[in-house]
């Protein structure tokens, strides 16, 4: 079996339990119209209650299969997508109630690295200009050479060469447009970061390069990171603690270790049971729970918890009482009527 | 063996790039130690996707002689006729007796009489009309007010279009909704019918008004505006319509999105991220329609809406030439061979331009 | 040891681009057994699908299979013609993409298509004993009311249920050989372990043989009993499974095994990436493909290009000159 040297953990920063990023009863409904006049006539209830808090200087992992909602709760966080209902609070300042202009003044602490190295990068632009971009919107700099040398410093720090700044995206690879996006993110200097799928669409063995990037970085810079993705396996191993989403909802939320050793919600279980380990002994032994039928659409959510038509466990209480996200161990969240 | 305890090379991520591109023969030890090259760039000179476009235009070689073409007819419209005007001896007028320098009888509105319908001579480059005119001069003059009202049609459909069009697209609501009303009265209402209405309505009138402003007011181009005018009000509702289109295309880009996030202002969005993406479908547009306008002015003046006597138009030559098209043909050919060439150079290059754009060639 | 049902012997596809030519597949090897599960594991452009589809004889220009030999039950593919092609594929072997959305004619019923496979290579069957196939087969791979359900078209299954079809399809013709590309890519993972265990059944209970393309070490484990690490259109690795992850030869396997995380992995675990870029398929440099990134790599590395070699114990053959072993 091949195993790799643990690392010390990373020492707590003086403020570890000061919480940056507070959300509460965050809900985005997206209407569906139709009929003559375009009232809506339904809602694809896409975020429906979400409640999570992210610590200084942490990473939270949202992870979840498609259609869970995780990338619009992090885009609902970062107000790039209005809520329709819940608060968000940065650093206790309330978001959802901000006029659009001083959610403008916002975005320098919080930034996003997306998932799509080649559409989040405008073709037209050199690197240095798609870096220069964020600085020029909030800074005021005496000459251009002081915002050359900051984006060349930015380059360096991801990694790239500053001698191609003025390269065009289209001229760089995945792992190399990516390490673009997280410059352009660290740009403003913010504190929190919302990583959508940062690495889903880059090759295995570049993967590893930008996740080893984003953990260094945060070292270095302090960073609070929201790692949204729905491989659970990378998310475990970046992630201080791991939200798991289910049709708009949480279903879990638990210290990464301690979600992987004892889920205790079912579809977590369920889940932690598919995913294929690359160790065939292991593979061999066991035992996979294999769910039942497809996730039912989001805009007809089944009535109380999400999950019972696909739950073995599933009693009356289930099909009628939403479970509410409770503390059922140490700092080990579950929304279950019957956990373990 | 357990490789993961004894991993093979201490990477450092982020570490600083080495230029080199050759591989670098080292002993194991020196491997271990190597710091990694995070990225090679391949190309050596940065190509952005405007260079690319051109390239791949430049290799398009229908639409580069088509360009040639319509370049050299821009130079000989431009300095054509004060060249010609300097070539050839006096002539002795046999109507008048008086003589005349090139400057006279190779002027497009100089009439002699006597040498009415003449095929091409030394004299007369291409023969001479029904009213004894240079046709040469006549033509050049031509092509000079045709590219001339395509060009101002142009600006002004682009303007509008990229204005109107870009607005309703990232904004919707209101401005949308507008310009689907306007573009569905265009589209209803026959633009050729407008264009006879105005200018006979108002033809005259313009004529009279700015007949004191030079340029704009001499020989009745005037009234050319008047008819570009109308020309560009049927036609932007069509560019707004692409611009449209392609910006609520672009509206959906991540990298839009990256913007929004990076704290830039909806204007500073769609002046430096939205408008610049819109280049390509622009230009194809408007190229293929300063074919429709360069034809529709001939029409008109073909109608005696446009340029008036004795200003020159090539549809007024055709209108000219039509009465003598069985006794001299060669009236009529002439300008029918130019608009056919310039009509057909111009939507060559629009078809190559939209070729090299077009992103989904990209080899 | 039973006969190879597939035998591929120095395979090379190129494709001939106005840039250069792409290697796509530079001189593959590979084989089969009755029944056996195969796995082709590889990054992006290391060539696993266009070798799939060179067996199926699929390539189109600019692409040309310039080289090689195809020998599936003993006959040499690359010498049949269009009909006999025809004719092998979809009964004998069959062949499933990622993307089933595509691979689906949107207008006809999903019993139609399945009904419509069978026909074409059983002239002697009617439409009703096609149809009634069709529901079986439906069965098989356990769609709910595959009765009611045949009537449906694609736009009404989901992605999962569309996969499954696809695999009815495939399957409908018992096949010897099942070639699968990435068939569980573009599912939830949820979703995968149904399809990777319906594969599984489906191979034992019936006897084919599959060829399992995927980018993921993960699934090649719990599903393959044998394995082909491909980069840069080589092999550089063959083993079977156990012995692919505990003792890999190939600094390529070596590297992606330690790149990738792991759900068993400790906490502050750090990973190490594989240094550089993926290879240029246009300019592929001399020597071994993977010599430029290889922590192992000496001035013979740069030069010649390594054969597949015995390497450790048993049928484990890895192209290196300094496997790790």
């Amino acid at each position: 079996m091949i195993q790799q040297t643990p690392m010390p953990p990373v020492p707590p920063t003086k403020e570890a339990n000061t919480t940056l990023v507070d959300v509460k009863g965050l809900k985005v409904h997206f209407p569906i119209k139709g009929g003559l006049l375009g009232r809506p006539v339904a809602h694809v209830k896409a975020v429906d209650g979400v409640d999570l808090f992210i610590r200084r200087g942490e990473t939270l992992g949202l992870v979840g299969e498609s259609g869970c909602g995780k990338s619009t709760t992090g885009r609902a966080i970062l107000q790039l997508i209005k809520p329709t209902a819940g608060s968000v609070k940065l650093d206790g300042v309330e978001l959802t109630t901000l006029s659009s202009g001083e959610i403008r003044k916002k975005r320098k602490d919080m930034q996003m690295v997306f998932q799509d190295p080649y559409a989040s990068l405008n073709p037209r632009f050199s690197i240095g200009q798609i870096i220069a971009e964020p600085l020029q919107n909030y800074k005021k700099y005496n000459n251009k050479a002081e915002m050359q040398d900051e984006i060349a410093h930015l380059l360096e720090v991801v990694g790239l060469n500053p001698f191609f700044m003025n390269r065009f995206a289209h001229e760089f690879s995945g792992g190399q447009r990516q390490r673009i996006g997280i410059a352009r993110a660290l740009a403003l200097h913010p504190s929190f970061i919302v990583a959508d799928e940062p690495v889903s669409a880059l090759d295995v063995s570049i993967q590893a390069q930008v996740l080893n990037l984003l953990e260094d970085l945060q070292g270095e810079f302090g960073l609070t990171y929201l790692f949204v993705a729905h491989n659970l396996s990378v998310v475990k191993h970046i992630s201080d603690r791991v939200a798991v989403m289910y049709l708009g909802r949480v279903m879990e939320l638990a210290k990464s270790e301690a979600l992987y050793e004892m889920p205790l919600h079912p579809y977590t279980q369920a889940l932690l049971s598919a995913i294929p380990v690359p160790d065939p002994t292991i593979e061999e032994r066991r035992k996979r729970i294999i769910l039942e039928g497809d996730v039912p659409s989001p805009v007809n959510p089944p009535s109380g918890c999400n999950f019972h038509p696909r739950c073995w466990k599933a009693q009356e209480i289930c099909r009628e009482v939403i479970p509410p996200l409770e503390e059922k161990q140490f700092g080990h969240y579950a929304a279950c009527h019957f956990p373990g | 063996m357990d490789t993961r305890k004894d991993p093979q090379q201490p990477v450092a991520p982020g570490a600083m790039f080495s230029p080199s591109l050759e591989p670098e023969m080292l002993s194991l030890d020196q491997a271990a130690g190597m710091p990694v090259p995070a990225e090679v760039t391949p190309a050596q000179k940065p190509s952005s996707p405007l260079r690319d476009s051109l390239r791949r235009l430049r290799r398009d070689v229908r639409a580069m002689v088509s360009l040639g073409i319509i370049l050299f007819f821009v130079l000989v419209a431009l300095i054509g006729p004060p060249i010609y005007q300097h070539i050839g001896g006096p002539y002795v007028s046999n109507v008048n007796g008086l003589t005349l320098s090139p400057a006279d009888y190779h002027n497009y509105y100089h009439e002699e009489l006597d040498r009415q319908d003449e095929g091409p001579s030394a004299q007369y480059w291409l023969g001479t009309d029904q009213l004894g005119r240079d046709i040469l001069a006549r033509l050049m003059q031509g092509v000079l007010i045709s590219l001339f009202v395509a060009l101002f049609v142009e600006v002004l459909d682009i303007t509008l279009g990229i204005t109107v069009g870009v607005l309703a697209g990232y904004y919707g609501g209101l401005i949308d909704q507008f310009l689907a009303r306007f573009t569905d009265l265009m589209f209803a209402f026959p633009g050729l019918l407008l264009i006879i209405l105005v200018s006979g309505i108002f033809g005259q009138s313009a004529d009279a008004v700015f007949s004191h402003v030079p340029i704009i007011g001499a020989n009745g181009n005037a009234r050319l505006l008047l008819v570009g005018l109308i020309l560009a009000i049927t036609a932007w509702p069509l560019m707004a319509r692409y611009v449209r289109g392609q910006t609520l295309q672009l509206k959906e880009q991540q990298f839009i999105e990256a913007a929004r996030t990076a704290g830039t202002t909806n204007l500073r969005i769609i002046l430096r991220h939205i408008i610049p993406n819109l280049f390509s479908i622009v230009v194809v547009a408007s190229t293929l329609n300063i074919s429709v306008t360069i034809v529709g002015e001939s029409g008109i003046s073909l109608l005696g809406l446009g340029v008036q006597q004795p200003g020159s138009s090539i549809g007024l030559m055709i209108s000219d030439a039509t009465q003598n098209i069985d006794t001299y043909p060669w009236e009529v050919l002439v300008p029918c061979i130019v608009l056919a060439i310039i009509v057909l150079c111009f939507s060559f290059l629009g078809d190559g331009l939209r070729d090299a754009f077009d992103p989904r060639s990209k080899d | 040891m039973a006969e190879n049902l597939l035998e591929v012997n120095n395979l090379k596809t190129y494709f001939f681009t106005r840039g250069g030519v792409v290697k796509a597949v530079d001189d593959v090897s590979l084989k089969i057994q009755p029944g056996e599960t195969l796995g082709v594991v590889g990054e992006s452009g290391c060539g696993k699908s266009v070798t799939a589809l060179s067996i199926m004889r699929l390539i189109s220009s600019p692409g040309k299979i310039v080289d090689g030999e195809i020998n599936f039950n003993g006959e040499n593919i690359m010498e049949k013609n269009q009909n006999e092609l025809t004719d092998l594929r979809g009964s004998k072997i069959s062949m499933i993409f990622q993307d089933p959305m595509t691979s689906l004619n949107p207008v006809y019923s999903i019993g139609f298509q399945i009904a419509e496979t069978v026909k074409r290579h059983r002239k002697d069957v009617t439409n009703e004993q096609a149809w009634k196939r069709a529901v079986e087969m439906l069965d098989l791979v356990r769609i709910p009311d595959a009765k009611r359900r045949a009537k449906n078209y694609p736009h009404e299954f989901s992605g999962g249920m569309r996969q499954r079809v696809m695999i009815a399809i495939a399957l409908s013709c018992n096949p010897q050989l099942l070639i699968a590309d990435e068939p569980t890519t573009a599912l939830d993972v949820t979703i995968q372990a149904q399809i990777l265990e319906l594969m599984k059944g489906l191979s034992k209970e019936f006897g084919t043989a599959v060829m399992l393309i995927t980018h993921d070490l993960g699934v090649v484990a719990g599903s393959c009993q044998y394995v082909n690490v491909m980069y840069a259109g080589h092999v550089v690795e063959s083993a079977p499974v156990k012995q692919l992850f505990e003792t890999p030869a190939h600094p390529y396997t070596v590297g992606l095994l330690q790149s990738i995380p792991r759900l068993d992995d400790q906490r502050g675990v750090k990973l190490t990436p594989i240094a550089g870029q993926p290879p240029d398929l246009l300019n592929p440099p001399p020597g071994c493909p993977y010599a430029p990134r290889c922590p192992r790599k000496q001035s013979r590395c740069l030069q010649e290009r390594p054969e597949l070699m015995q390497v450790g114990r048993g049928n484990q053959l890895a192209a290196c000159f300094y496997p790790v072993v």
